[in-house]
């Protein structure tokens, strides 16, 4: 049953100022979990998991792969290229009703959190389906659905005992707008030098002005249409600066469109923190991922965790989840989670870690180099690893900012070696976080033609093939205004960007072994609290029985 | 424990606390990733519910015998199932 909250900010339209919202108090919320690290995390890209109509389509027969690679337009044979298209520039159809139609399914592997991928609404008119481009902060992307999926979906999966952290983002807006002349991303400019403001764009990208009225035109709500909110530096280099440095190109820089919000500006951070107040407030959901971490100031990064901290905390939610995106490696992590102290509860391994652990699953590395980034006194990894809260390990993700575009199942010697990546999440200090797919063992196309694909393994789109429909589509949404209609709003020129290269088959299987397999480590985890909260080191090998490397032995231990 | 080679059996000497873990005790085998797959127990290395006793060497060091653990396969075993 959606809180009291949640039903007096659902019958009111969607707000077009912050202004306009007013936020319950002292009403009864979901409570937070008392230890993050007896959760399992499970992401998932919302456009690509579920549309829920997988009843209307076979489950993926693996060995029968070429069956589910249907002709396409005009009776043509199957290509390729369209497939990897489609993956790259499409929105594939997955909507917040198909996550909630697979809570069972997630439920039963052994998930207790879904981290869904940025659901605000997109523009449009752009194929914007990872969700980081927010034109609306206070509205649900209608391809999703609607702002009532999303409390419903949050009531269903706390019905069961599960938990929905939402992804979200304050360094920057949607490519809302475009510099004079209509410049998209001219070359950057240092601080403190800016570019004057050149126009909105409206509902299909067309140049408006400086004047925004309708809903799917420039952004939303109206506090952010102030033009002084966008730091206007144009696009440089990501990992441009130090760290430490507030005004550094990397924390300046547009993200290619995606426009830099101002933080530093009177109000903007408020705005923002407002916006997301809004969703904690009508949701009730249990923790928020923030995006781009690394982007924005401490002192912004602190102030803006503390005002969700502090707001959520005032709902009963005492120990709300804030688990940052800091890019650049494991050392930005740290400091990042030094520096925020109690402001910023985990980070995302996403750094040199990630691929450690990719390694040592595949016995491609020692297990002592896994165990040796959670060792204090190793300045490279940094001491962040002592502590199990605030480590979210990451096998595969839908970005690999380090390393090949490839998830761990492609380059895997056999799909049980997908179980003992997963283990080795489940079974070490920190939060796991199960990409959606790897119970599945997603692993892209037949090798034999992976080297004919546009950006395998790098390029031009390469994280397409982290970003498999599981559902299985037969065709995309039509590209941009044509695919938001709900008739006719299909490509059909394109196939579905299906698993394994296929499409018109879904993927969700409970039968498969890997799937069996990883539930009953799920549950092994979740029946002993020793291993998701004891003390942790790796055995000493003393000796191998057989010739070759060893294996990997590890102890967790509650005295 | 984990056997990360993708298609061959591994095994060896873990280590594991001698104060915890005394002469006489076991570990006991709680999970095996090769059975939760639908498969049996017939013919594979430390089946659930199997047996690791505790050794020691003469330095006093204790450890568990794993010995061909099937390619990937993981297996938990715990001193107080």
């Amino acid at each position: 049953m959606p809180t009291p909250a949640a039903q007096t900010l659902l019958s009111q339209p969607v707000p077009r100022n912050l202004t306009d919202i007013a936020l319950p108090r002292r009403v009864k919320f979901h409570s937070s979990p008392g230890d993050w690290r007896d959760e399992v995390l499970y992401f998932l890209l919302v456009d690509r998991f579920s549309d829920g109509r997988e009843a209307s389509r076979p489950l993926l027969d693996r060995n029968r792969r070429t069956a589910f690679r249907p002709h396409g337009h005009h009776r043509q044979p199957w290509r390729w290229d369209r497939w990897a298209e489609s993956g790259a520039h499409r929105w594939q159809g997955g909507t917040l009703k198909g996550v909630e139609s697979k809570l069972g399914y997630l439920h039963d592997l052994g998930i207790t959190a879904l981290w869904l991928s940025p659901v605000f609404k997109q523009r449009g008119h752009l194929n914007t389906f990872h969700g980081y481009g927010i034109q609306h902060f206070l509205d649900v992307d209608p391809r999703f659905g609607t702002r009532n999926d999303l409390v419903a979906l949050v009531d269903a999966a706390h019905a069961r005992g599960m938990r929905i952290i939402l992804d979200i983002i304050f360094n920057h807006s949607g490519f809302n707008w475009v510099y004079p002349g209509g410049v998209k991303e001219p070359v950057y400019k240092p601080f403190p030098d800016r570019y004057p403001f050149g126009s909105w764009l409206g509902r299909s990208g067309e140049e408006i002005g400086n004047h925004v009225d309708e809903h799917e035109a420039g952004i939303w709500p109206a506090e952010m249409q102030a033009i002084d909110s966008y730091t206007r530096a144009g696009v440089g280099n990501l990992g441009g600066g130090s760290l430490d440095d507030p005004n550094a190109e990397h924390k300046r820089t547009d993200f290619f469109t995606l426009r830099d919000f101002s933080l530093s500006a009177p109000g903007v951070l408020d705005h923002l923190a407002a916006c997301y107040r809004y969703w904690i407030a009508m949701t009730d959901c249990d923790g928020f991922r923030i995006d781009t971490l690394k982007h924005v100031s401490y002192e912004e990064g602190r102030n803006f965790c503390g005002a969700i901290k502090e707001f959520s905390a005032n709902l009963g939610k005492t120990n709300f989840l804030l688990v940052g995106e800091v890019a650049g490696g494991d050392f930005a992590q740290d400091r990042y989670l030094d520096v925020l102290g109690r402001n910023l509860d985990a980070a995302l391994d996403i750094g040199g870690m990630r691929m450690t652990l990719q390694n040592v699953a595949k016995g491609l590395a020692p297990p002592q180099t896994y165990f040796d980034g959670f060792d204090a006194g190793n300045a490279e990894m940094g001491s962040h690893r002592n502590l199990g809260q605030r480590h979210v390990s990451i096998l595969d993700d839908h970005d690999h900012v380090f390393g090949h575009k490839i998830r761990f199942s492609s380059e895997a010697a056999s799909e049980e070696q997908v179980v003992a990546g997963v283990a080795l999440q489940l079974f070490t200090l920190g939060i796991p976080c199960i990409y959606y797919g790897t119970e599945q063992s997603f692993a892209g196309p037949e090798e034999s033609e992976q080297r004919f694909l546009p950006g395998w393994k790098g390029g031009d789109h390469a994280d397409r093939y982290l970003r498999e429909a599981m559902f299985g589509p037969e065709h995309p949404r039509a590209s941009g205004l044509v695919g938001l209609t709900a008739t006719n709003g299909l490509d059909l020129t394109l196939p579905g960007f299906g698993p394994f290269g296929t499409a018109g088959a879904h993927c969700f299987d409970p039968n498969f072994h890997v799937y069996r397999r990883i539930a009953t480590l799920a549950a092994i985890r979740q029946r002993f609290p020793v291993l998701r909260v004891g003390d942790h080191s790796c055995c000493k090998d003393q000796g191998s029985s057989s010739p070759g490397p060893g294996f990997s032995a590890m102890r967790r231990r509650c005295a | 424990m984990i056997n990360p080679h993708g298609n061959q059996a591994r095994g060896g000497d873990v280590v594991v606390d001698a104060d915890l873990n005394q002469p006489g005790m076991a570990l006991t085998v709680i999970a095996n990733s090769m059975e939760a797959g639908g498969g049996t127990s017939a013919g594979i290395a430390h089946p659930v519910g199997s047996q690791l006793p505790i050794k020691r060497r003469s330095d006093g060091t204790a450890f568990v015998e794993i010995r061909n653990l099937a390619p990937s396969a993981v297996i938990v075993a715990v001193n107080h199932p």
